[in-house]
């Protein structure tokens, strides 16, 4: 191996991600050539101070930002579900509306009062029926109006 | 990995928020590791860490159970990163050559928790901390991160080449490019501190 190709390896020796083969090699070569032993050193101590640096203390809540969106969507499923109540009183309010100011005279005493105003079809104005088996026209029997032939 | 392994199978799967909630606890310090030597500012780290953990808990339902949550977090805190990295450098940092770069300034006031019993070993420790990370700074950050993946968090090439998405190939390379950066920017500092002890 030459230089070249040990310095490139050199990590890869260090963090012992070769193979055993590559590894002696590189070990017999660092053995003879003082650039390459020093660049290893030199790269030793580079991995051991990383490896000794200490973290930080950490002072705020990591967890914050994930407590703020739970509350947020907790409180968003309670809305939901008044919202959702709201609208369904919306509708039921909407269709009486609509049913009111469509049929106003609809309901239900009107009706019964209306029934009783009705005229009653005395037989009186039998005689206005067609006979049977005749074939005129059916016309209704209306209050009030004559009936003509 | 053994612990977040036998926390995932034996919760209920509607029990999502507690074991979310178990896995940061388990990870929090590497996780705000990663993220403080990615970003060099202790309140970038936190805010990055904070929106990781936001973004990880809304697709938490996509996390197999089993697999590492950490390698995950990783991942998602690296994309994170690039994103915030690429809108920042289309709005370009302006500022006086005479001033404090801001994350060395912020560098100065951080806060390293001793643990020495030496003063003076407490002192190099922070000096050093600071030092290096003065210098993952301003290394790539494609490097940064192989470099802080594999000799910070202590992962292997296979397991970097998955956070990263790329191939073996490209890890070693970036492994490698980014430590003869890094053995560049350090060596004044490296002769000065044997140098001194000599």
């Amino acid at each position: 191996m030459n230089c070249h190709r040990v310095q490139k390896l050199l990590s890869s020796y260090l963090d012992q991600e070769l193979s055993a083969e590559e590894r002696r090699e590189i070990r017999r070569h660092l053995f003879g050539c003082s650039p390459c032993s020093r660049l290893c050193d030199e790269l030793t101590l580079i991995k051991d101070s990383l490896e000794s640096l200490e973290p930080p203390a950490i002072s705020r809540d990591i967890l914050k930002k994930v407590h703020l969106y739970r509350e947020g969507r907790l409180l968003q499923t309670t809305f939901l579900w008044g919202k959702r109540l709201a609208m369904a009183a919306a509708w039921i309010l909407l269709f009486l509306l609509t049913s009111f100011l469509l049929f106003p005279n609809s309901s239900g005493p009107e009706l019964a009062q209306k029934e009783e105003q009705r005229p009653d079809y005395s037989p009186l104005h039998e005689e206005a029926r067609p006979e049977e088996g005749s074939k005129l026209p059916f016309l209704p029997r209306l209050p009030g109006i004559p009936v003509s032939r | 990995m053994l612990r977040s392994e036998s926390l995932s199978l034996t919760r209920s799967p509607s029990d999502r928020w507690g074991d979310f909630e178990e896995q940061v606890k388990i990870y929090e310090k590497p996780l705000y590791h990663f993220a403080y030597r990615l970003t060099g500012d202790v309140n970038d780290a936190q805010d990055l860490l904070q929106e990781g953990l936001l973004k990880a808990y809304r697709s938490y339902h996509r996390f197999q159970p089993g697999t590492a949550f950490d390698r995950w977090m990783f991942q998602i805190l690296y994309r994170l990163f690039i994103d915030n990295y690429r809108k920042k450098r289309r709005r370009p940092f302006i500022s006086s050559l005479d001033e404090p770069h801001p994350h060395l300034e912020q560098a100065k006031t951080t806060d390293v928790p001793d643990y020495s019993n030496l003063p003076e070993d407490s002192a190099l420790r922070q000096e050093l901390g600071r030092t290096i990370q003065e210098a993952l700074m301003l290394i790539p950050e494609n490097f940064r991160v192989a470099v802080i993946l594999c000799d910070i968090q202590g992962l292997s090439y296979e397991e970097i080449s998955q956070v990263l998405g790329c191939s073996l190939g490209t890890v070693r390379s970036r492994i490698h490019r980014g430590r003869r950066l890094l053995r560049e920017l350090l060596q004044p500092y490296f002769r000065e501190e044997r140098r001194r002890t000599k």
